[in-house]
């Protein structure tokens, strides 16, 4: 591996990690817990388990 | 307003009984290369039955034919229930199955007579991977069109997984498939040697990342809640764990060529990659696993919740291990040897395997307008035959390719190799019969399921089955605007 | 932060970014690997007495592909120890410059063959092939009898040569007019005694033995 290529490489992955966290940090902390606590409970909104 | 629209059960019928006669036939095929393993001699000097000519019939029976049909039939099922929503374009739709049907039994009839690319779970030759692009390309354009007329308007998880593993499988299966036809039945690829090492276990790994893994996810995170009779365990934590899994994923693949000619560098980010992937992994399978708490006392009366809890178990267990092969001095004695196989087979008969029947045992029903599977007892039976092969295959395996390993790198005082190769065929032989014995036990499962099956369709055979209305207009906590009205 | 929500709404809400986001996603890491390999293929060239498969290998380098060979065996002895000792030296890139598509294989049933050339008689490979426990009782290799019996046609290799040929392989004129007496009366068999017999044979003519091995 040429040494430009390691650097770019580097620095994507970096930046990858970054944004990994990121996504995260937001997704657990954005106060959105109802909400997704109501999202999971998409696939029971099916009328056929409904006597 | 009268509420005409109806789910479009009949494609996913139809993937249904696919799934439940390639398994058979795939799984059925699996068991009698193993057996030429053992007894060489049941190839009977005939070209088109010996082991190197049917082994890609068993891996693309099992992977593409029994698992394709299945991720399939249950994708459509998926996307309609959590959009609320009928399936789009209906014919083509079903054109997608019998073009799937056709692109198997053209592979598998292809195959065996020599007519094969022989790049290892991509063997089908040119003209048949045209024919998979166009249908996988036609699956994707149902399945977003579909999406785009949903009337949940957030996109459910499981949705997100069947979507990566339409896109990543449409991009691996054309950039590792770029070939030059001389013949109809023979091309060359574009790439040689190391490149084409490269771009071949690219695409190898992947397959395992997205068919067999995203894919199935997929069918987890919709089924699991499902049987489990209630919510995800954290909604919150699937959403960082796809985009975790899907582009750690993709840097791993490198894991399978170690201490080859492969560049050292690659071969470093490959394995630091893979130990990476651990968190996504595990992350999905508690999640997966956690789901059920509070329910265990159902899940043990439950067969279809019991092969998806071992499913989940297998998951987190295989990519542990998978993992763990790919650090360097690890695969410096497993790679080569039929741990791989073992490994293999953990994901496959564990995982893949009873993700998919708990599925199509909690689907099954529903999309046959039945209110339960013809036999519990046969569940039961398949569970326990389906276990116990798994178990006897993975431990006879696994204990014969740490047994080749250990015998290949064997030196005496001298520094002399102890072990003529041979010599390590002779001491696994014993376990090949019991892999045997173990993919018996399998197959016998898998037909006590397609008999299950058989007898659970018997309103769909009869057609007797009344179309299950789209609940509109449902209100929706979520929903802004408001839902789409029916259509007539 | 909670105000960010709006941001991940428009991919959770709608398919099509999502899917982008998605492709997106996927496609890094395998460029990021592929991409430099692409880059060196060029550098590499052949080492010295590694040409172009003949006529009569290529045809058995194709039956070897044909029948799954890799399947049991690999063609790619690794950079340890055991596998230099057993095997001879360990395989480089440019000795598999012209498989299409490469051999190295991923499960050892059968011993590696990347040096077999020369390490038995063409007899002896043709018993082998004929019968495999005739030579070795305890072997569970199946017989390829059909092999014998099956004529190589050289109007098809030679088509094949032309593709290989557009395909950056360097076949001269001289290799295309030689072709059809080169597979006169050849079988199946023949070529892939052939190729079996020249696996690992130039390298190993012009490379050192190995002294040093990885870790």
């Amino acid at each position: 591996m040429n040494g430009a290529w390691g650097q770019v490489a580097g620095i994507v992955t970096v930046a990858l990690m970054l944004l990994f966290v990121a996504v995260w940090v937001w997704v657990w902390h954005s106060g959105h817990k109802e909400k997704y606590d109501r999202l999971a409970r998409l696939p029971m909104a099916d009328a056929e388990d409904r006597p | 307003m009268p509420n005409t629209e109806t789910y479009n059960d009949q494609v996913v019928r139809l993937f249904l009984l696919a799934a439940a006669v390639w398994g058979v036939v795939g799984m059925g095929i699996g068991v009698f290369v193993a057996a030429q393993l053992a007894w060489p001699a049941l190839n009977f000097d005939t070209s088109w039955l010996t082991f190197s000519r049917l082994r890609p019939n068993h891996t693309f029976g099992v992977i593409f034919a029994f698992g394709g049909s299945a991720l399939m039939g249950t994708c459509y099922y998926v996307v309609q229930r959590t959009g609320h929503t009928r399936l789009a374009l209906p014919r083509l739709a079903t054109a997608t199955f019998w073009g799937w049907q056709l692109v198997c039994v053209l592979a598998m009839a292809t195959m065996p007579f020599g007519i094969t690319q022989s790049k290892e779970y991509a063997e089908p030759e040119w003209f048949i991977d045209i024919l998979v692009a166009a249908v996988w390309v036609s699956f994707g354009v149902v399945f977003f069109a579909t999406l785009a007329r949903r009337r949940i308007k957030h996109i459910y998880v499981a949705n997100w997984y069947y979507g990566a593993f339409i896109i990543a499988v449409a991009l691996l299966h054309i950039v590792n498939n770029i070939v030059v036809p001389v013949s109809l039945t023979k091309s060359y690829p574009v790439y040689s040697g190391t490149v084409d090492a490269m771009v071949q276990w690219w695409y190898g790994h992947n397959a395992v990342a997205f068919f067999l893994t995203a894919g199935f996810l997929g069918m987890m995170y919709y089924f699991v809640p499902r049987q489990a009779q209630q919510p995800l365990w954290s909604y919150r934590f699937s959403i960082v764990n796809f985009w975790a899994l899907i582009s750690v994923y993709m840097w791993a693949g490198s894991h399978h060529l170690m201490y080859t000619a492969l560049p050292d560098w690659v071969q470093s980010v490959g394995m630091a990659f893979s130990v990476l992937l651990l968190m996504p992994s595990w992350g999905s399978a508690a999640n997966g696993l956690f789901t059920f708490n509070g329910a265990w006392k159902r899940v043990a009366n439950d067969p279809a919740a019991k092969f998806m809890v071992l499913a989940l178990v297998f998951y987190a267990a295989s990519t542990t291990e998978g993992s763990t092969m790919a650090v360097k001095t690890v695969n410096s004695l497993s790679h080569y040897t039929d741990w791989t196989v073992a490994h293999v087979h953990s994901g496959a008969i564990g995982w893949v395997a009873m993700i998919t029947i708990g599925s199509l045992y909690a689907m099954a029903p529903r999309a046959l307008g039945r209110p339960a599977m013809h036999s519990k007892r046969g569940m039961e039976l398949h569970f326990w035959l389906h276990t116990a092969g798994l178990i006897l295959y993975v431990a006879s395996m696994w204990t014969a390719g740490v047994t080749e390993g250990l015998m290949w790198r064997a030196t005496d005082a001298t520094g002399a190799l102890v072990y003529p190769f041979i010599d390590s065929l002779i001491a696994i032989k014993p376990f090949y019969f019991i892999r045997f014995l173990g993919g018996l036990l399998i197959v016998g499962g898998m037909i006590v399921m397609a008999w299950n099956l058989w007898h659970t369709a018997a309103d769909a055979r009869a057609r007797l089955i009344k179309p299950i209305p789209v609940p509109i207009p449902e209100p929706e906590p979520l929903q802004v605007p408001a839902p789409v009205p029916a259509r007539a | 932060m909670a105000g960010g929500y709006k941001y991940f709404e428009a991919i959770e809400k709608h398919a099509g970014k999502l899917g982008i986001l998605t492709a997106i996603m996927v496609s890094i890491g395998g460029l990021a690997e592929i991409t430099p390999l692409f880059v060196e293929a060029h550098a590499i060239t052949a080492t010295e007495g590694v040409k172009p498969y003949d006529p009569l290998r290529l045809a058995g380098k194709d039956i070897y592909v044909r029948e799954g060979c890799y399947l049991c065996h690999t063609q790619m002895i690794r950079s340890l120890r055991a596998e230099t000792q057993r095997y001879g030296h360990y395989s480089v890139s440019s000795e598999s410059v012209y498989d299409r598509p490469h051999q190295w294989g991923s499960k050892r049933t059968g011993p590696d063959l990347a040096r077999v050339g020369g390490k038995y008689s063409d007899e002896w490979q043709r018993l082998h092939l004929m019968d495999p426990r005739a030579v070795v009782a305890a072997s569970n290799m199946p017989g390829y009898p059909w092999l014998a019996n099956e004529q190589i046609d050289s109007d098809d290799i030679v088509a094949r040569m032309r593709v290989l040929e557009r395909l950056g392989d360097p076949y001269t004129a001289a290799d295309f007019a030689a072709a059809p007496a080169a597979l006169e009366g050849k079988t199946a068999m023949d070529a892939l005694v052939a190729y079996l017999q020249g696996l690992g044979v130039p390298a190993a003519a012009t490379e050192p033995v190995p002294t040093e091995t990885a870790p």
